[in-house]
C-alpha cells in the first residue's frame, strides 16, 4: 500500500460529489497578453480589504506619497497594511461605499495620481533562504500580501511553522466561467510563480507541493511545468491537472481532489497538514520578497460582450471601475450590468464608481442576452436537483424551507454555515429560486441568533454575579455593624465599669415601673390632682430619697399646675436618662414628657438667674425696700426669684440665705420682701453689667403669692434642716431649684392670664421678665422679631404701637422660651393695639416697676404713654411705632441689641432715680424714644443712654 | 376454581411487588428541583428586565413551571411564547402588551454631557452593564446591555436614551442607499 504522497505522485486523483458544468466563456479574454492599465486620475484605496480590522492610517490629507509607500501600519499579521500604488498626493481620507453587495461605507484613502509613478528607493532582494519563517512572515505581511483568490485572507497568518505541513497545494483551478486572470498570469509569469513557491516551501517545508490546475488551461500548465524543470524542482513540485468542473477552485473541494482528504466542519486545512495558496498570492509573495515590491496591482479580466476586446489587465489597486471601463472602451450603454466577479459568484455593481480591491479578479459586463436574466422565482417543485449538485453534500431544498421559516435550530442541524455559496444549486433550480441569496440572509439570522444566545448566557451570568455581590455586601455590612456595636459595648464597659446594655435595661425597667405607677394612679383615680400626687410619690420612691414629712399644707388652687409641672419634670428626667445611654424604650406619655421638658427649662432659667445674682453681694443692705409693685403679683414673683437666689447662695456659699426675709403670710410683707429681692437682683445685674429686666410676672393675686411664699419658706426650712443652716424665715429657695422655677413659672402663667384678661399695663410684660439676658444676641433676635411684628402691626393698624414687647424678653437661657415669650408679647401687643389703641400698653416692661412707690410708677407709666403717643403722632410710620426699645427696625441685630440695652438701662435709671436723689436725668428726657429716622443716630443715642444709665446705676448703688 | 385463585393471588403478589418497587424507585431516584424550570429558563432571553412581573428570568421560569401564563415575556417575543407553550403543553397566546418596534433590539446610551454621576442607574441595572462610580462619568457597556430599560427611569437628569443596536446587513439588495450616477 503506497503512502499518500506516493499515490499523489503517481497521479492519483479523487473526486467530490456534485458540481456543475456551466459554459466556460474563457477563450474570449486569453487571446491578448496582459495589458498594463494606465494610471488613472485618482485612486480610492480602502483601508481594510480583508476580514478583521484595518491598519492604522499613517498619512494625512495633503501628503505626497511615493509608489509603494505604506499608507497604513499594522503590528499583527491579521491586519495587512495597504500601500500607495503610485505616486501622488493624498486628497482626503473619507467614507466610500465598499465594493461589496451591501455597499457599506468604509474608510478609504483618495490618492490623486501625479502620473509620475515615482517609486520609493529600491531595496535589494531578500535572501530568503537565510531568513527564518517568522522574518519572512513579517516581510510578507508588511508588503500587504493577502489572498488573491477571492477571500483576501492575510497570507502571513497561513505561512507559519507551528504545525507540520505535508502538502503545499497551489490553487490554479480558476473554475469560474469568464475569468482568466490566473490563466494568463501562469502563462506569462510562470518563473515568478515557481520562485514564489520556493519561498513558501522554505517557510513551511512541506513534503510535497502540488499545483492543482484545471485541464481547460493546457498552456498555463505547460508553462508551469517548463518553469519547474528549469529550476530542477520536478521532484518537489507537481503540476496536477484536474477535470474541469465548477467549483473545483473551492479550497476544500480542491484539497479533496488532490489529496483525498476531507476537511471537517470547523477545521482548517493546516490541522490536516495542508496549506493552500492561490497562484496570484504566490506571485505577490515573490514580488514582496525578491522584488521588494508590496502588493500594488493585480490582474483583472475585463470581459463580457460590452467590451469590444475582452482582455486581462494589470490594474492598480484602488482603480475606479469606471476608469477601466472607459480606458478599455466598454459599451456601458449596452451593458446589462456591471458584474464584479464571475457569473456564478460575482455581484452586480449599482454603478461604476467603486474601486478595484485586492480580491477583484474580473469585471464582467454582459450584454442583454448573454447571461440569463433574473426572473421571478416560482415555487419549489421538490425536484432535488439542487441536492445533486451541492459540492458540500448539503440539502439545499431543506435549507430553502428552513431559511424561509427562519428556523435557526434546523438550519444548524442541516449545516447551513458550511455552505460556500458557490451558486450551483441556484444555477440548476428549475424554479429559478435565488437559493444562495436566501442562504445568505439565513446565515445572518443564524449568526444573530447565536450572538443573542451568547449574550443571554452572559447576561444571566452577570445577573447572578450581581446578586451574589449584593448579598455579600449586605452580609459584610451587617457584620461590620455588629462588630462596631460589640466594640462600643466593650469600650463603654471598660471606661464606665458597667455594661451599658445592662444599665440601659435597668433604666428601662425603672422607667416602666414609674410609668406603671402613674398609669395605675391615672386609671384608678382619674383626677389630675391625685395623678400628680401619685407621680410625685412614684418619683420619690424611685429616687429613694428620704424626705422628712413635708408639711403638706393644703395646696392652693394652683396645685394642679404644680403637680403637672412635677410630672413633666419626672418625665423629662426619665427621658433624658434613657436617651443618654442606649435608645431605650421609655413609654412615658407625650404629655408627661412635655411637662418634664418645660420643667427642665424652668430649671435652666432659675440657674441662670442664680448665676447672675452670684456675682453680686446678696446680703447687702436692703437699701430700699421698693414699695410693693403696683400689684401684689410682682411681689410674689419677686419672692420666687428671691428664693431662687437664696437657694443658690445657700447652696454655693453656705451663707444663710438672708436676702429675702420671708414675708409673713401677710401680703404686705411678702410684697416688701419681693420688692427688696427685686432691687437686689437689679443691683446685681447692674453691677455685673447685665441688663436686668427683672420684673417678674405678678401672681394672680396676693394670696397666691403669699401661699407660694409660704411654700418656699417651708422648703427653705427643710433645706436648712438638711444642711444645718439656720434659715428660719428665709423663704430660702427650696431644696429643689426646680420648685422655685416652678413657682416662677406659675407666676408667669398667671401673669399671662391676667394680661389677657385685664388689659393693663403690666399684662403685656409677662413672660420675659425672668432672668436678665445672659445672651444679648438672643435678646436681639427676639427684639428684631418683635420689631418686625410691630412694623406689621403698625402698618396694619396704624396705631401708635404696642410692639414694645421685644426687648423685654429677657433672653432666657433658653432660646425657645425667649421665642415663645416674644411671640406671646407680640400677641399681646397686637391685641392691645387692636383693642385699646392705647399708647402706654407697650411701655410697661422696660420701665420696670422698680418704682419707688406706686405713685412714681404710675408717673413713669404715664410718661411712657405720652411719649408713645408723641411718637405715633409724629411719624406714623413703621419706625416710630416703636417705642424706646425698638429704636429703628434696625437692619442688623447689633443695633437691636444696643437698643435693647438702651431700653433696659433707661428702665434701670428710672428705678434708680426713684431711689436716689439724683435727679439729674430727667426720666422724661432719656426715655425719649430715639426717633430713629436714622439708624446711626439711634445707635449713637442708644450708646449714650446706656452709658448714662450705667453711670447712674453705679452712682445709685454707692 | 383453584386455578382462578392461584391466578388472582399471583397477580396480587406481582402487583404488590411492583408497587413496592415503584415506591422505592420514587424515593431512590427522586430528582431535586424541577428540571422543567431549567428547560424554560433556557428559552428565556435573560434580559432580567422584569416586564413579566417577576424579578428576573429564573423566577418567571419557576412561575411558568407552576402554571403561570406563558405569554408574559415581552423581550422574548412570540417565539418564546411558542417555545414555552411547547414545553408546558399549553396553548400559545399572543403577548398581552406588545410594544411598538418589538423586534428591534435596543441598548441604552448615556448622554455624557448630562450625566451627574449619581450612580442611580448603576444600582438599577440588573446585569451591571453600566460602568461608573460616584461623581464619575457613567457609561453603558453595550455588549452587556440587554435593553431592559430599567435604567431610564431612575436617572434624575433624564440622560439615558434607548437606541437600536447596529445589526448586520440582511442582504436587502433593494435597499442599498446608492445613487446611480453616470
Amino acid at each position: 500500500m503506497m503512502s499518500l504522497i506516493e499515490q499523489i505522485k503517481n497521479g492519483k486523483l479523487w473526486r467530490y460529489l456534485g458540481g456543475v458544468h456551466p459554459q466556460e466563456n474563457k477563450a474570449q479574454s486569453t487571446s491578448l497578453a496582459i495589458t498594463t492599465a494606465s494610471i488613472p486620475k485618482h485612486l480610492i484605496i480602502p483601508v481594510k480589504q480583508h476580514i478583521g480590522q484595518g491598519g492604522q492610517i499613517i498619512v494625512a490629507s495633503g501628503d505626497r506619497v511615493l509608489k509603494g509607500q505604506p499608507l497604513t501600519a499594522s503590528d499583527s499579521f491579521m491586519t495587512v497594511p495597504v500601500h500607495a500604488p503610485t505616486s501622488g498626493t493624498i486628497e482626503h481620507i473619507a467614507q466610500y461605499p465598499s465594493t461589496h453587495p451591501s455597499a457599506t461605507p468604509e474608510i478609504a484613502i483618495k490618492l490623486v495620481c501625479d502620473q509620475e509613478d515615482q517609486a520609493t528607493p529600491a531595496q535589494p532582494a531578500l535572501d530568503y533562504k537565510q531568513l527564518s519563517t517568522s522574518e519572512l512572515q513579517q516581510h510578507i505581511s508588511q508588503a500587504g500580501v493577502a489572498g488573491m483568490g477571492g477571500a483576501g485572507f492575510p497570507t502571513a497568518v497561513k505561512l507559519n511553522d507551528r504545525q507540520p505541513i505535508e502538502f503545499l497545494l497551489i490553487n490554479a483551478a480558476e473554475c469560474e466561467p469568464y475569468i482568466t486572470s490566473d490563466d494568463v498570469l501562469m502563462r506569462e509569469r510562470a518563473d515568478d510563480i515557481i520562485q514564489g513557491i520556493e519561498i513558501l516551501r522554505h517557510m513551511i517545508k512541506p513534503a510535497l507541493c502540488v499545483i492543482g490546475i484545471e485541464d481547460n488551461k493546457p498552456d498555463a500548465a505547460q508553462a508551469l511545468e517548463a518553469a519547474i524543470k528549469t529550476l530542477s524542482l520536478s521532484a518537489d513540485i507537481i503540476v496536477r491537472k484536474v477535470p474541469t468542473k465548477y467549483p473545483n477552485g473551492g479550497e476544500k473541494q480542491l484539497i479533496q481532489m488532490l489529496t483525498g482528504k476531507e476537511i471537517s466542519k470547523g477545521q482548517i486545512p493546516a490541522q490536516s497538514g495542508i496549506v493552500m495558496q492561490n497562484v496570484g498570492t504566490v506571485y505577490a509573495v515573490k514580488q514582496a520578497i525578491i522584488d521588494r515590491q508590496p502588493l500594488l496591482s493585480r490582474i483583472v479580466t475585463l470581459t463580457g460582450k460590452a467590451f469590444p476586446q475582452p482582455r486581462n489587465v494589470q490594474a492598480l489597486i484602488g482603480t475606479p471601475i469606471s476608469a477601466l471601463l472607459t480606458e478599455f472602451e466598454c459599451d456601458e450603454a449596452n451593458a446589462a450590468a456591471i458584474i464584479y466577479g464571475g457569473p456564478m459568484m460575482g455581484f452586480t455593481l449599482p454603478h461604476a464608481q467603486f474601486s478595484l480591491t485586492k480580491t477583484g479578479n474580473c469585471i464582467l459586463t454582459p450584454v442583454k442576452d448573454e447571461i440569463p436574466q433574473v426572473r421571478e422565482a416560482d415555487a419549489c417543485i421538490r425536484c432535488g436537483e439542487c441536492a445533486e449538485v451541492c459540492p458540500i453534500d448539503l440539502l439545499p431544498q431543506q435549507l430553502h424551507w428552513y431559511s424561509q421559516a427562519k428556523d435557526v435550530k434546523k438550519l444548524n442541524d442541516y449545516n447551513l454555515m458550511d455552505c460556500i455559496e458557490c451558486g450551483a444549486c441556484s444555477y440548476v433550480c428549475p424554479s429559478q429560486i435565488p437559493l444562495v441569496h436566501q442562504y445568505r440572509i439565513a446565515k445572518v439570522e443564524v449568526r444573530e441568533s447565536d450572538a443573542e444566545l451568547a449574550a443571554a448566557t452572559i447576561a444571566k451570568e452577570r445577573f447572578e454575579k450581581r446578586n451574589e455581590r449584593l448579598a455579600l455586601e449586605k452580609a459584610q455590612r451587617e457584620q461590620r455593624q455588629k462588630e462596631a456595636a460589640e466594640k462600643r459595648r466593650a469600650t463603654a464597659k471598660a471606661t464606665t465599669g458597667e455594661d451599658p446594655v445592662k444599665a440601659a435595661m435597668e433604666r428601662i425597667k425603672k422607667a416602666k415601673a414609674a410609668e406603671q405607677v402613674v398609669t395605675n394612679a391615672q386609671e384608678s383615680k382619674g383626677s389630675a390632682v391625685a395623678d400628680a400626687i401619685a407621680r410625685a410619690k412614684a418619683k420619690k420612691a424611685a429616687a429613694a430619697s428620704t424626705d422628712t414629712a413635708v408639711p403638706d399644707t393644703p395646696l392652693p388652687n394652683n396645685e394642679a399646675v404644680i403637680a403637672e409641672r412635677k410630672a413633666r419634670k419626672a418625665a423629662a428626667k426619665a427621658k433624658r436618662e434613657a436617651e443618654s445611654s442606649q435608645p431605650a424604650e421609655i413609654t412615658t406619655s407625650p404629655a408627661i414628657e412635655a411637662k418634664k421638658a418645660a420643667v427642665a427649662d424652668a430649671i435652666a432659667r432659675a440657674k441662670a438667674k442664680k448665676a447672675a445674682a452670684l456675682s453680686s453681694e446678696m446680703a447687702t443692705t436692703a437699701t430700699d425696700t421698693p414699695a410693693p409693685a403696683v400689684d401684689a403679683k410682682k411681689a410674689a414673683v419677686a419672692a420666687a426669684i428671691a428664693r431662687a437666689k437664696a437657694k443658690k447662695a445657700a447652696a454655693q456659699s453656705g451663707e444663710t440665705a438672708t436676702d429675702t426675709p420671708a414675708p409673713a403670710v401677710d401680703a404686705k410683707k411678702a410684697a416688701v420682701a419681693a420688692a427688696i429681692a427685686r432691687a437686689k437682683a437689679k443691683k446685681a445685674a447692674a453691677l455685673s453689667g447685665e441688663t436686668a429686666t427683672d420684673i417678674p410676672v405678678p401672681a394672680v393675686d396676693a394670696k397666691k403669692a403669699a401661699v407660694a411664699a409660704a411654700i418656699a419658706r417651708a422648703k427653705a426650712k427643710k433645706a436648712a434642716a438638711q444642711s444645718g443652716e439656720t434659715a428660719t424665715d428665709t423663704p430660702a429657695p427650696a431644696v429643689d431649684a426646680k420648685k422655685v422655677a416652678v413657682a416662677a413659672a406659675i407666676a408667669r402663667a398667671k401673669a399671662k392670664k391676667l394680661a389677657a384678661q385685664a388689659n393693663t399695663v403690666e399684662a403685656t410684660h409677662a413672660p420675659e421678665s425672668p432672668a436678665p439676658a445672659v445672651d444679648d444676641k438672643k435678646a436681639a433676635i427676639t427684639a428684631a422679631v418683635a420689631r418686625a411684628k410691630a412694623k406689621k402691626l403698625a402698618t396694619q393698624a396704624n396705631t401708635v404701637e404696642t410692639t414694645h414687647a421685644p426687648e423685654s424678653p429677657a433672653p432666657a437661657v433658653d432660646d425657645k422660651k425667649a421665642a415663645i415669650a416674644a411671640a406671646v408679647a407680640r400677641a399681646k401687643a397686637k391685641k392691645l393695639a387692636a383693642q385699646a389703641n392705647t399708647v402706654e400698653a407697650t411701655y410697661a416692661p422696660e420701665s420696670p416697676a422698680p418704682a419707688v412707690d406706686d405713685k412714681k410708677a404710675a408717673i413713669a407709666a404715664a410718661v411712657a404713654r405720652a411719649k408713645a403717643k408723641k411718637l405715633a403722632a409724629q411719624a406714623n410710620t413703621i419706625e416710630t411705632t416703636h417705642a424706646p426699645e425698638s429704636p429703628a427696625p434696625a437692619v442688623d441685630d447689633k443695633k437691636a441689641a444696643i437698643a435693647a440695652a438702651v431700653a433696659r438701662a433707661k428702665a434701670k435709671k428710672l428705678a434708680a432715680q426713684a431711689n436716689d436723689v439724683n435727679p439729674t436725668i430727667d426720666p422724661g428726657d432719656n426715655v425719649q424714644p430715639t426717633e430713629p429716622v436714622d439708624n446711626k443716630k439711634a445707635a449713637i443715642a442708644a450708646a449714650i443712654a446706656k452709658a448714662k444709665a450705667k453711670k447712674l446705676a453705679q452712682l445709685g448703688d454707692k | 376454581m383453584t386455578t382462578i385463585l392461584i391466578a388472582i393471588i399471583t397477580l396480587v403478589i406481582l402487583a404488590a411487588l411492583f408497587g413496592l418497587g415503584l415506591g422505592w424507585a420514587a424515593i431512590r431516584f427522586k430528582v431535586e428541583g424541577n428540571p422543567v424550570v431549567e428547560q424554560i429558563d433556557a428559552e428565556l432571553p435573560q434580559t432580567q428586565c422584569g416586564q413579566c412581573g417577576y424579578p428576573g428570568c429564573k423566577p418567571y421560569a419557576t412561575a411558568v413551571a407552576n402554571g403561570e401564563e406563558v405569554n408574559l415575556c415581552v423581550p422574548g417575543g412570540a417565539d418564546t411564547v411558542e417555545k414555552l407553550a411547547d414545553i408546558m403543553g399549553v396553548e400559545a397566546k399572543p403577548i398581552a402588551e406588545q410594544e411598538h418596534d418589538a423586534g428591534v433590539k435596543l441598548v441604552a446610551r448615556i448622554i455624557e454631557e448630562d450625566c451627574i454621576g449619581c450612580t442611580k442607574c448603576i444600582q438599577a441595572c440588573p446585569v451591571d452593564a453600566i460602568a461608573g462610580a460616584t461623581r464619575a462619568m457613567h457609561t453603558v457597556i453595550v455588549d452587556a446591555c440587554t435593553g431592559c430599560k430599567l435604567c431610564v427611569a431612575p436617572c434624575p437628569t433624564d440622560c439615558i436614551v434607548m437606541e437600536p443596536v447596529q445589526t448586520a446587513w440582511k442582504w436587502q439588495l433593494d435597499s442599498i442607499p446608492v445613487v446611480n450616477i453616470k
